[in-house]
């Protein structure tokens, strides 16, 4: 397994295998050593075929390592006495005097482990040595049991901070399956003596080989075919243990031939992901490698080295998954960090990505609102320009054909023409009053009348009665408004006999405009306005105007009465602009 | 310089078309406090006159050789804030008048006026009677709201006053000189001491010489 690049990587990799390995057997010889029961026990192992220890004043107690189940010793000279797994049984001196003969351990039900090696001495130091078994033989068991399924809860229960990684679940579901095995290995043979048994115990174990591999391929970044392999090759082993089982036939070697295949597929399939992640990620590599490394090693002390010296010790392969799961979890951590990293870097990326953006949205929005006002404008124009056609246009046709035919005074002409002009204005006032305090677009508008109506003796009185600022029209409107005026103006100058006009402007009720325009001229009936065609032509331009500009007109008049045009204009929201 | 019955103004028309300076020497001719000093039908010509003098100068601004906004400055530059400047212009339109202004004319006069109101207004320009029109008003007082709208470099010219801004804002609702004065709680003449202090703001103000170099360059047209 050659991992890492350069010297420094190999010597980094080097480091960390050894490191891992000389922790983990530390730990386990202290273990082993600390509790070993032979250390304390040591000197009184029952001879075989001799007698046993002879009566004394202190107790004495009796311990048989390596049992299973409950066995009875007899011992000549004491009483019989039940020994139980990894405990002391106190002995009690027998009234009968038995001569000779040797001493027996006798198992109350098969199987329950006894061999030959009985120990007996001292109550205090036998309970010390039967308490060390205890240890090894099951606390650390269950140790390592709690351990792991807690740690594997705790993962699964933690999943949403990860959010639901993939690594985390399987490791989870792992490490569950790994307390699961222990526990049936340890004590479902006496827990759960069922004749199907075999195949939960072996099922659990081969599905925990196979989270192995699906947690190796999980690290070394997930290929779904692998995992449908692993899940297959599951299914395979629990077909054939089944098969096996239904059939009756021996259990034992099939499980073997299993072993070896499964943890040889688990090998092959660890050497491969470890030489594919080599150059990829060559510090993931050297952790996996180190924690396979554990395992190998561990179960390759239990089946060629693990010394039985004076009654069973702890295996180390029980031992590896507690420290494994330790060094899983750094790695975890490790990788979290890392992760960490990334998502804070991909926020601070994001982050920037969102404000650009936004400066991208606000710059087109405020180009769009460009484009719209645009638009607006684009659109305001053309009507602007069929005003045009509407007014000056229709005015120099008009004067045009009757020009051709020679038809006009030149003071017809003059009098056409300078309507055009005035209407001329009135566009260019609109354009320039748009937008603008309204009470200025119609003193401007006085201006250029009352000149004009000064010429002819008229007087033009200009009031306006808003507070300011005045709201405003859009051009359109506005040029409505002028030209509903100059007509009205043009009928006064006309018809009217008057000399005075008077243009007053004033708020009315409901967010209104109230525009009067009034003069002291002869007046008309209403009810005879069509007097002329002409006239009523007039009257109807007038209310046509005000209908565009969304108003309402009222003409007002009585012969000898004068004439008041009235009209009520709405202002909306967009016309109450302040400054 | 009064405008009397034994003194009289002497007017410069500066106008390409001969008909229109024809209809205004009519307007000016036919008033009697004014008199025709001269004409010229560009700004070569106008500047020949220059040297002579004048009290009033009627000008247009599309000269063939120029822009009567140059005309504007030199007289200006040259007579001092004097003489009145009326522009002669065919809409009274915005730009064409706040371009004048702003270079230091005093007023504008519609191409079209009756000879008679020609001779009125120019004789009430250089009376002083009427010293804002509504119109020249509102456009100084938008162009001011535009100008407020934008950030303003740090050496610009100070601002109109209140009371300054105010008189404009009564003016451009067409309220009367005697109007504004009794609104303002002043009297007439100190209305158009302001009024005087408004055009001489805008003249030297360096805010006009954006608008009047575009107008000047031919952005904007008279």
């Amino acid at each position: 397994m050659t991992v890492a690049l350069g010297r420094r990587g190999w010597r980094h990799a080097l480091f960390t295998v050894l490191g891992a390995q000389l922790l983990f057997w530390s730990f386990y010889a202290l273990v082993v050593v600390g509790f070993h029961p032979a250390v304390a026990s040591s000197g009184h192992r029952l001879p075989v075929g001799g007698a046993g220890p002879a009566a004394t004043e202190a107790e004495v107690g009796a311990w048989a390592p390596g049992l299973s189940g409950p066995a009875v010793l007899r011992v000549p000279g004491w009483q019989p006495a039940v020994l139980h797994p990894a405990q002391a049984t106190l002995l009690a001196p027998s009234e009968l005097q038995v001569e000779g003969g040797a001493w027996s351990l006798t198992c109350l039900r098969l199987p329950c482990g006894a061999t030959d090696a009985v120990y007996a001495g001292p109550y205090d130091p036998i309970s010390k040595a039967a308490g060390s078994e205890r240890f090894q033989r099951f606390d650390m068991v269950w140790l390592a049991i709690a351990v792991q399924g807690l740690l594997g809860l705790a993962l699964l229960v933690l999943l949403p901070i990860s959010r639901f990684s993939r690594l985390q679940t399987i490791t989870g579901l792992f490490m569950i399956l790994v307390s699961a095995d222990a526990w049936l290995t340890a004590f479902g043979a006496e827990t759960l003596p069922h004749a199907w048994f075999p195949l939960l115990r072996y099922g659990v174990e081969y599905l925990m080989l196979t989270a192995v591999a699906l947690t190796v391929n999980a690290f070394a970044g997930w290929r779904p075919r692998a995992a449908r392999i692993a899940v297959a090759c599951f299914a395979v082993a629990l077909a054939v243990l089944i098969a096996t089982m239904a059939a009756g036939g021996e259990l034992a070697p099939v499980i073997s031939l299993l072993d070896a295949a499964a943890l040889a597929l688990l090998t092959v399939y660890g050497i491969a992901i470890l030489l594919r992640m080599r150059s990829t990620a060559p510090g993931p590599a050297i952790r996996v490698m180190t924690i396979l490394l554990l395992g190998i090693t561990s179960t390759v002390w239990d089946l060629l080295i693990h010394p039985e010296f004076n009654g069973p010790t702890l295996q180390a392969s029980v031992l590896a998954p507690t420290v494994t799961t330790f060094l899983v979890l750094f790695e975890l951590a490790l990788q979290g960090r890392q992760l960490n990293r990334e998502a804070d870097e991909a926020r601070t990326d994001l982050e920037r990505q969102v404000l650009e953006q936004d400066a991208s949205l606000l710059r087109s929005s405020s180009l769009l609102r460009h484009q719209e006002r645009r638009i607006a404008i684009d659109a305001e124009r053309q009507s602007l320009l069929r005003d045009m056609h509407d007014g000056v246009g229709g005015v120099l046709t008009h004067l045009l054909l009757h020009a051709r035919e020679g038809r006009l005074t030149h003071a017809e002409i003059a009098e056409a023409l300078q309507s055009a002009v005035d209407d001329l204005r009135n566009m260019a006032s609109a354009i320039d009053a748009a937008d603008e305090p309204i009470d200025e677009a119609l003193a401007m508008f006085s201006e250029r009348v009352k000149i004009r109506l000064a010429r002819s003796g008229v007087a033009f009185d200009w009031r306006s009665q808003l507070a300011s600022p005045a709201p405003h029209l859009d051009a359109r409107r506005l040029l409505s408004l002028y030209r509903l005026l100059q007509e009205g103006i043009a009928n006064t100058l006309r018809h009217g006999q008057a000399t005075r006009i008077a243009l007053t402007v004033e708020p009315a009720a409901g967010d209104r405009l109230l525009v009067t325009l009034s003069d002291d001229g002869v007046g008309f009936d209403p009810g005879d306005a069509k007097g002329s065609p002409g006239e009523g032509r007039g009257l109807a331009n007038m209310h046509r105007r005000a209908t565009q500009m969304g108003g309402d007109l009222r003409i007002e008049s009585a012969p000898r009465q004068g004439v008041r045009l009235v009209l009520h204009l709405p202002i909306d929201d967009a016309g109450r602009k302040k400054y | 310089m009064r405008v009397g019955d034994d003194v009289q103004a002497r007017v410069v028309i500066v106008e390409d078309d001969p008909r229109i300076t024809a209809h205004v020497a009519e307007g000016v001719t036919a008033h009697h406090g004014l008199s025709l000093a001269g004409t010229a039908g560009s700004l070569a010509e106008a500047r020949t006159l220059l040297a002579h003098g004048a009290d009033l100068f009627i000008l247009d601004l599309g000269l063939p050789d120029g822009n009567g906004i140059d005309l504007i400055a030199e007289i200006r530059a040259r007579l001092g804030p004097e003489p009145k400047i009326l522009v002669l212009s065919v809409l009274g339109d915005q730009t064409t008048v706040l371009a004048a202004v702003l270079a230091g004319a005093d007023g504008y006069l519609l191409k079209d006026l009756d000879t008679l109101d020609i001779g009125q207004q120019a004789a009430a320009a250089l009376s002083g009677g009427a010293p804002l029109s509504p119109s020249i008003a509102a456009y100084v007082l938008r162009y001011l709201r535009g100008q407020q709208e934008q950030p303003k470099p740090e050496d610009d010219e100070p601002d109109l006053s209140p009371r300054e801004y105010e008189l404009l804002q009564l003016l451009a609702r067409g309220q009367s000189n005697r109007q504004a004065a009794e609104a303002l709680s002043v009297s007439p003449h100190t209305v158009g001491d302001h009024v005087k202090s408004i055009y001489r703001k805008l003249g030297v103000s360096s805010r006009g010489e954006a608008m009047v170099r575009a107008f000047r360059s031919g952005l904007l047209r008279p």
